[in-house]
């Protein structure tokens, strides 16, 4: 059986840096998926990754939470609001960076790794793009709960607002991804059923 | 009262991390037996969380993983804080000091006279909504020892030394 987290991180303050490379191997995916959706390229996402690591290592002894994604998703949002805010960038979409290309596009060839190309191409970068067309606090909320398995407490407590607020940006996240993948429900094994409207609310 | 399509998804969510109730949890129940476009919701709803999961998942290459265990193997863990850490721990810590020692001089003089300046210093700190609540609800109770367990509380999570606990609210509200 896997060790938990807590066990592993008492064994790396023992020493054991092997520990550090099985923490870093269950989390690599959620916090480098997570961060390539706000810098939508790898080299940015690369940075981030490295330095939210390092944080972490050094905050080490500060660390009293249960949920060590969470906290790794803590550091990381941190960190993306500091360099956004450097570098006077709104989280638009339609902002255009420093390559002259808006995030939705940026993001089409940033996931080229062998594991991606296992989802259907095309689905996948539908998919991708209306996640990218969210706003940034409904990407965020969406990225952290289907890719990290956050709870909405936990969410909460990193976007520093109520459940409540977490819950409703989760709600129109979903609520607009269903209206942009409407013709795509045939192929994501849904029956080609059109998704519904309001029902009876 | 009859639940709303609307109020059903949104439960639907909660009920995912079991953040629900149990008595919500069975209403939801409730209506999800009464209601197929709602079953229906869910059923899409899952589907479409799983091609979202596959299509996202990223990973960084290789090399930037062995770079980044390299220099994580150099960095022992709980080493001591870099100079300009260091530097800002302690006068994070000699702030709140300050700040605390201030405020219980406040109170001291009188069973009102710091309460207000207590808020005013949090709602100027950080305007948010969810904090300032609890500062109202802890003026209601006049617990001094309280106000400045949130106000210590406040400071060190605005520098990361602490876990910063969200005051309850009920999650179910709105579902």
């Amino acid at each position: 059986m896997a060790d938990s987290d807590e066990a592993l991180l008492r064994r790396y303050r023992r020493g054991q840096t092997e520990a550090l490379t099985e923490l870093v191997e269950r989390y690599k995916r959620p916090l480098y998926s997570y961060i390539l959706s706000f810098t939508g390229q790898r080299s940015e996402a690369d940075d981030v990754f490295q330095e939210v690591w390092l944080r972490a290592i050094r905050a080490m002894p500060f660390f009293r939470r249960r949920n060590f994604l969470g906290w790794l998703f803590r550091i990381a949002h941190n960190l993306l609001v500091d360099r956004f805010r450097r570098q006077k960038e709104t989280w638009s979409l339609e902002e255009v960076g420093e390559e002259q290309t808006p995030l939705k596009d940026r993001l089409k060839d940033a996931r080229t790794g062998p594991l991606e190309k296992l989802a259907s191409e095309e689905l996948g970068e539908r998919i991708r793009r209306a996640v990218a067309a969210l706003t940034p606090d409904q990407r965020e909320v969406f990225m952290m709960r289907t890719e990290g398995g956050l709870t909405f407490r936990e969410i909460a407590r990193i976007q520093r607002v109520s459940i409540n607020t977490a819950l409703g940006r989760m709600h129109y996240a979903v609520l607009k991804l269903r209206a942009a993948l409407r013709e795509d429900y045939a192929q994501l094994g849904w029956g080609g059923r059109p998704p519904r409207g309001g029902g009876r609310s | 009262m009859r639940w709303t399509c609307d109020a059903c998804r949104r439960a639907l969510l909660l009920e995912e991390t079991q953040e629900l109730r149990p008595r919500v949890a069975a209403r939801l129940q409730v209506h999800l037996a009464s209601c197929p476009a709602c079953r229906g919701y869910r059923e899409e709803w899952m589907a479409m969380r799983e091609s979202a999961r596959r299509a996202l998942v990223a990973e960084p290459d290789r090399t930037v993983q062995d770079r980044l265990l390299h220099r994580l193997a150099t960095q022992p863990a709980g080493s001591s804080p870099g100079k300009p850490a260091r530097l800002r721990l302690i006068l994070t810590a000699a702030a709140a000091a300050l700040m605390v020692a201030g405020l219980a001089f406040m109170f001291r003089r009188g069973p009102t006279d710091g309460v207000p300046c207590l808020h005013a210093v949090l709602t100027i700190l950080r305007d948010d909504p969810v904090w300032t609540r609890a500062v109202l609800e802890a003026e209601q109770s006049r617990n001094r020892e309280a106000q400045l367990k949130l106000f210590a509380r406040h400071l060190l999570t605005l520098e990361g030394m602490a876990v910063e606990e969200v005051p309850e609210e009920d999650p179910n509200a709105g579902a």
